[in-house]
């Protein structure tokens, strides 16, 4: 009985880890999503409406429709920041919640992301517009590799992650 | 000015204040009291000290501290609040306005596109106006013009940084208040200090402004949207701002308005002129006697024939 418990259970610790790889790689693919879609609300915001940074992140946050996204709590960070340390450090608060905040990107996605950070809330609307396009087709290339990536290995990772857990339970009867 | 005036102007200059970068904030907050209740503007300009404008003298706080071009550069974005695009079209005519009515003045190099000035980059000094609100300094002129069934056309003239749109405000607020509609030409946004479709000052209960557009254009769809007893235009500077001034009078509407004058004679030379002469009923003069301002009110055709007679200063 205890042997077929401890066995259920190195199955299901191992086949957690399979599943727990799989969700990174489907949570990566639907951050890289939400950032292109805040990157066309703040093009959209700021090209037609001339919205102030501040709100034109809330509402890039709120047409994501999920509080607890990785990408709401990247702006909702970034937005409590602009009222503790003032609007003037916009670039710096940027820059430490891209780091802090969306640690599952990869260096590569991180920097272009950051790229925003001396771009966004500047002179020029064209500028700040040209940018943010930029970044959105750098993160739909990204995006894509990540979906490829999620196709090819997350079924790979859950099947492995059960073949070890049976591995070792036929190792250890 | 009385206890409240000083208590008002303090709170003001607090509130200017506010919007320079920590390290100049500070400098400005540390002054002494005597300072704030006599300041006018900030001044930033790149390798200098940072410097208060006073109404008699320039004071710079202690320790002295050298603007840098990232002093200027913050000021904007505190003043628009990290988004410096939104004063784009303002930054174009060289001011942003901020929270609370207070103006900044930029310069630096202007990028010309098409001939025209699309914006001001490398900025390489900045004046914070602490905007000033004074009310009821108008009531007395206010009260003497209020009882005519209609309100005459009125010129307020004083040289520069004397109190012209002070003035101009607290009649605005008297006017509107009194159930007048009242519609403010306010191009830079000085009169109302509006930010956010909010006004950063009390410019009373009926007042319509429409602020960033130029004076004549402004007039015009004033007139056509609002229909105002009373348009109020800061800074009559131009024939066409008279223009439009003239075809506000004649549809009806009474007019007020200020222009930059230090006599009539200097008034009288001003290519828009004749028009004023034949447009504005009342005229108010401010001078300044002993750092104390004082308000004339008179008919404009008692203030030609003064003058001629050699009466006016």
């Amino acid at each position: 009985m205890i042997k077929t418990f401890g066995a259920i259970c190195i199955i299901l610790g191992s086949s957690m880890i399979g599943i727990l790889a799989n969700k990174r790689l489907k949570n990566h693919v639907a951050l890289l999503q939400d950032l292109i879609g805040v990157c066309q609300t703040l093009e959209s915001e700021i090209s037609s409406k001339l919205s102030p940074i501040r709100s034109a992140l809330l509402n890039a946050a709120s047409s994501l429709g999920n509080e607890e996204s990785i990408c709401t709590v990247f702006i909702t960070h970034v937005l409590s920041e602009m009222n503790e340390k003032g609007p003037q450090h916009f670039s710096e608060i940027w820059l430490s919640s891209v780091d802090n905040k969306l640690d599952i990107l990869s260096s590569r996605e991180k920097n272009l992301v950051k790229e925003l950070a001396m771009v966004l809330g500047g002179y020029g609307v064209e500028e700040q517009i040209s940018a943010i396009k930029t970044v959105r087709d750098g993160l739909n290339r990204f995006m894509h590799a990540a979906e490829q990536e999620k196709m090819r290995s997350g079924r790979v990772y859950m099947t492995l992650g059960m073949a070890l857990g049976l591995g070792v339970v036929i190792i250890l009867i | 000015m009385d206890v409240v005036d000083l208590y008002k102007q303090r709170e003001r200059y607090h509130s200017a204040a506010n919007l320079l970068p920590q390290r100049l904030r500070s400098a400005a907050l540390g002054v002494e009291d005597r300072i704030k209740y006599s300041a006018e503007e900030f001044r930033l300009r790149i390798g200098r000290r940072f410097s208060i404008n006073c109404s008699k003298f320039e004071h710079e706080p202690s320790p002295p501290t050298t603007i840098t071009s990232d002093d200027l550069n913050a000021l904007l974005k505190i003043a628009t609040d990290g988004s410096v695009h939104t004063a784009g079209e303002s930054l174009k005519r060289g001011y942003v306005t901020a929270k609370g009515g207070n103006r900044i003045g930029v310069c630096g190099s202007a990028v010309v596109k098409n001939g025209e000035v699309s914006s001001i980059i490398n900025l390489s000094s900045a004046s914070l106006r602490i905007a000033r609100e004074i009310k009821d300094i108008g009531k007395e002129i206010y009260e003497e013009l209020a009882g005519e069934p209609f309100f005459p056309n009125l010129l307020i003239v004083s040289p520069p940084g004397v109190g012209k749109t002070t003035l101009l405000r607290d009649l605005v607020r008297l006017i509107s208040d009194g159930g007048r509609r009242v519609a403010v030409a306010d191009e830079r946004n000085e009169l109302s200090g509006m930010v956010g479709g909010i006004p950063g000052f009390d410019i009373g209960r009926c007042t319509d402004v429409l602020e960033g557009c130029s004076k004549p254009e402004a007039v015009l769809m004033l007139l056509r949207s609002m229909s105002p007893q009373v348009i109020v235009m800061d800074e009559i500077t131009s024939p066409e701002d008279m223009e439009a001034m003239e075809r506000a009078a004649n549809c009806g509407v009474s007019l007020l308005a200020t222009a930059h004058a230090y006599s009539i004679e200097d008034l009288s030379q001003r290519v828009y002129y004749r028009s004023v002469s034949r447009l504005f009923d009342r005229v108010v003069r401010i001078s300044t006697v002993n750092g104390r301002r004082s308000y004339e009110l008179s008919k404009l055709s008692d203030w030609k024939s003064a003058s001629r007679c050699g009466g006016d200063d």
